[in-house]
């Protein structure tokens, strides 16, 4: 996958990029798999989810209520928006700096959900996980996303080829 | 992002709530191992419009020392940046600035 994923900026402002087969199904699959969570399960029935909905206000329990009464459904609504996005972007060859946007969010989103179920730390390494298959092929799902990320952040500075 | 203080260990001033109009509200930003360093950097310059050299700085200081206040200023505002940040998935809180 020589070319996977990636993303350059064209001289009109917007972006194109390139998946392979293996990637729009991945990436389709596993927004599919988030949407679900999202709307079958909240931070406190499935943990994998506390990442995505942190509190505002450690300082202060009631004050952290009325925050999440304020921001928690438009919060909840804009994570289902960028899924939809992205899952339309992984078909699409060109993307405006919306869609990109939308992507790195949610593309995030899927990071923090995996990286909080396999417990990462700083320093993981591919070894940590390798014994068991179901956590190893978690792990390269996570890496894979990271590597994504990585190249969205790139080709929105500038610096993407 | 390595380990460091969580949220949770943030202590409740010993004071009572009174009414301080000259308080203001800060924002903090902690350390976690999930999000990467390049794109909490590309956040605090796509949200707070910092310049480059700024927001590696702040990022260097929550990853380094646990956490870092990227911004401060009305009650109101600072909501708006803490909501942003948790719409990119950043690990933020706000306080009173005391």
């Amino acid at each position: 996958m020589g070319d996977r994923g990636s993303l350059r900026r064209r001289s009109d402002g917007t972006f194109g990029w390139n998946f392979a087969k293996n990637e729009r199904e991945v990436l389709t699959h596993v927004a599919k798999d988030l949407r679900a969570l999202l709307t079958a399960e909240t931070p406190s029935s499935d943990p994998s989810l506390q990442r995505l909905f942190p509190p505002a206000r450690t300082d202060d329990p009631i004050e952290e209520l009325e925050y999440e009464r304020k921001v928690g459904d438009s919060l909840l609504a804009a994570k289902l928006e960028q899924l939809t996005i992205l899952e339309r972007c992984v078909g699409s060859r060109v993307l405006s700096e919306e869609d990109v946007l939308a992507c790195m969010r949610a593309v995030n989103d899927l990071r923090l959900v995996l990286g909080t179920r396999l417990d990462v730390r700083e320093d993981s390494d591919p070894s940590e996980f390798a014994g068991d298959p179901e956590r190893r092929s978690t792990f390269e799902l996570y890496a894979y996303l990271s590597w994504l990320l990585e190249s969205l952040i790139d080709a929105m500075s500038g610096s993407g080829s | 992002m390595s380990g460091g203080a969580a949220p949770a260990e943030v202590r409740r001033p010993i004071s009572e709530e009174v009414v301080e109009p000259d308080v203001p509200w800060i924002v903090i930003v902690w350390n976690d191992p999930i999000n990467l360093m390049s794109y909490v950097t590309w956040v605090f310059q796509k949200l707070f419009g910092y310049p480059k050299a700024k927001a590696e700085k702040l990022m260097w200081d929550v990853h380094t020392k646990g956490k870092a206040v990227v911004a401060s200023g009305e009650k109101e505002e600072c909501e708006i940046h803490v909501s942003a940040l948790h719409g990119y998935g950043l690990w933020a809180t706000m306080q009173k600035d005391r």
